[in-house]
């Protein structure tokens, strides 16, 4: 991960790293982001699960680029200071999402094409305005994370969305899963069916482009779909997951920062891998327990 | 209850529906017959307003059928659902109460309702069971409760013995007839035989629709309305000339 916030480039060892935690900003606003963005990512994810909308969720963090590119842009090159990448980000995302749900709704062109076409144009938009940004901008930093570019604001929008997540679980979960198991008889018990998958896109869209911080761009779908997918597992209902997912999310953020900052590895790939290794460790524990392992 | 005046409905070029123009009244349980594609869960979703006529004019209790649909109980045909959806027997019945409850969690009325729905179809003690944990027959059973869940003055049902066996058929036929003490029913059916002891009146549906007494219904009618050879087999009820159809055409 990071080769500018540690203070030492040799190898850090965990002790160290919790050392560190005490005295290196970006270390701990990237945790507590980390730990504060696993709340949105548990409860998000499982309605991203249930609804079967993942590659909705890949193609919307993809379009960030798009975003991240532009404002980058508008900020070196215009001089347009206040234009953090963050900003570009969201808005990119919210209106791709809008897109995709409105196509889909309407059944006027084919999903996966449209999936598809947003995912490469996003990205392929962002390339270019960052290659026409005088001077060096890594695009490696926003596709695969860097903790070393997450700041105080970060963790106050991350606090903010995790806020208005659940806040608008709580009060429309019914909705979400309505929509989500039997859209028509939804339809026909009068929930505004559109309105609450344009929500849920939206929601998607924005806990997505919070974390593209810390796990990076093409990593962050696995961080929203992998915990929901091995809570679903063992948990028993939505609230079970949920809550099982968000431990989970925060104990792969937590290791992964700790890990990646100990090695010296990109945080996002570091943060994946763990999320990964233990899913398909899930996928292997109802077979070890058949055969009496 | 449910009056048709001059409908018609068609998607893209096809016409589905044309000039349908009938009246069911207040206490009235229809089955609605017809062959595949002839227009049958059209008829349904106009019903519920979930398609627009094209022509004409659709009332629901003398009310619009958007309106209308607070006092109907609906079961679809299909559910195509994830076998990993993480939602109980008791959540699903649930649904039905979602246009009576308010903001936030459902309410302990809500609950008692559902409840009292999945006893009234006898699955309530598997009300906390994960609902694709639970056979073809009882999950059309959970699905009825979920549209008895509303209250409703009329309970529309889209094929429901669809995918049961014959055991399952007859005990849901049951189900329906006690139920039908209560609330009236419309719920399309291939087997108007089967179900000719439960309803009153047939509405055949082929494009045109048509509403006949049960005991009025003959091979000549079904004849025409399913185009071909119709088999019926007498069993000894009160419908005399319905009881098993069988469409070779």
């Amino acid at each position: 991960m990071t080769k500018t916030a540690p203070t030492s480039t040799t190898s850090t060892t965990m002790v160290e790293y919790l050392q560190d935690l005490a005295t290196n900003s970006f270390l701990r606003y990237s945790l507590i982001a980390g730990l504060i963005a696993s709340i949105s990512f548990g409860v998000v994810g499982t309605y991203v699960v249930a609804r079967r909308i993942t590659y909705i969720a890949g193609a919307v963090a993809h379009c960030a680029l798009g975003g991240i590119g532009a404002a980058l842009y508008a900020q070196k090159v215009l001089g347009w200071g206040w234009c953090d990448p963050i900003y570009g980000a969201l808005v990119v995302s919210v209106g791709s999402a809008l897109v995709i749900g409105c196509v889909t709704l309407r059944g006027s062109e084919r999903e996966d094409t449209i999936i598809g076409a947003l995912w490469a144009t996003g990205m392929a938009i962002g390339f270019l305005f960052i290659q026409k940004i005088p001077g060096s901008v890594s695009t490696t930093t926003y596709l695969f994370g860097d903790i070393n570019i997450v700041s105080t604001t970060d963790v106050w929008l991350t606090s903010i969305l995790a806020l208005v997540v659940i806040v608008l679980a709580y009060l429309y979960h019914k909705q979400f899963v309505a929509i989500s198991f039997d859209e028509e008889f939804a339809r026909v018990r009068g929930v505004p069916v559109s309105l609450f998958y344009l929500l849920l896109l939206c929601l998607t869209a924005v806990t997505v482009v919070i974390l593209v911080r810390i796990v990076g761009i093409i990593m962050v779908i696995a961080l929203l779909t992998l915990p929901s997918a091995i809570a679903s597992r063992f948990g028993r209902g939505f609230f079970q997951i949920m809550l099982i997912s968000s431990l989970l999310c925060m104990l792969f953020i937590s290791s992964g920062l700790a890990i990646s900052y100990s090695i010296e590895t990109v945080t996002g790939p570091t943060i994946i891998l763990i999320a990964a290794a233990t899913y398909f460790i899930s996928l292997l524990i109802p077979r070890l327990r058949e055969k009496g392992i | 209850m449910i009056t048709f005046r001059d409908v018609s409905f068609s998607y893209g070029d096809r016409a589905v529906i044309q000039d349908a123009s009938f009246e069911i009244g207040k206490d009235d349980s229809i089955c609605v017959v017809g062959p595949n594609g002839g227009g049958k869960t059209t008829l349904l979703r106009l019903i519920l307003g979930l398609e627009k006529p094209d022509r004409g004019s659709i009332e629901v209790f003398g009310l619009p059928p958007k309106a209308a649909r607070s006092r109907i109980g609906y079961m679809p045909q299909y559910l195509n659902f994830d076998p990993q959806f993480p939602i109980s027997v008791l959540d699903v019945a649930l649904m039905g109460r979602i246009a009576k409850s308010g903001l936030g969690p459902y309410s302990k009325a809500d609950r008692a309702a559902a409840m009292g729905a999945l006893e009234e179809i006898g699955m309530a003690d598997r009300s906390a069971s994960h609902f694709s944990g639970l056979s073809g027959g009882q999950r059309q059973r959970v699905l009825i409760a979920r549209a008895l869940a509303c209250d409703p003055a009329l309970l529309l049902l889209d094929e429901p013995t669809a995918n049961v066996d014959q055991s399952v058929e007859a005990q849901l036929l049951d189900t329906l007839q006690q139920l039908s003490k209560r609330v009236s029913i419309l719920l399309v059916s291939h087997n108007l035989g089967f179900v000719s002891a439960l309803v009153d009146h047939v509405l055949c549906v082929n494009h045109s629709v048509h509403i006949h007494p049960t005991t009025k219904m003959t091979g000549r009618t079904l004849a025409e309305l399913f185009g071909g050879e119709v088999s019926i087999v007498r069993h000894d009820q009160d419908c005399p000339d319905v009881d098993h159809v069988h469409h070779h055409g």
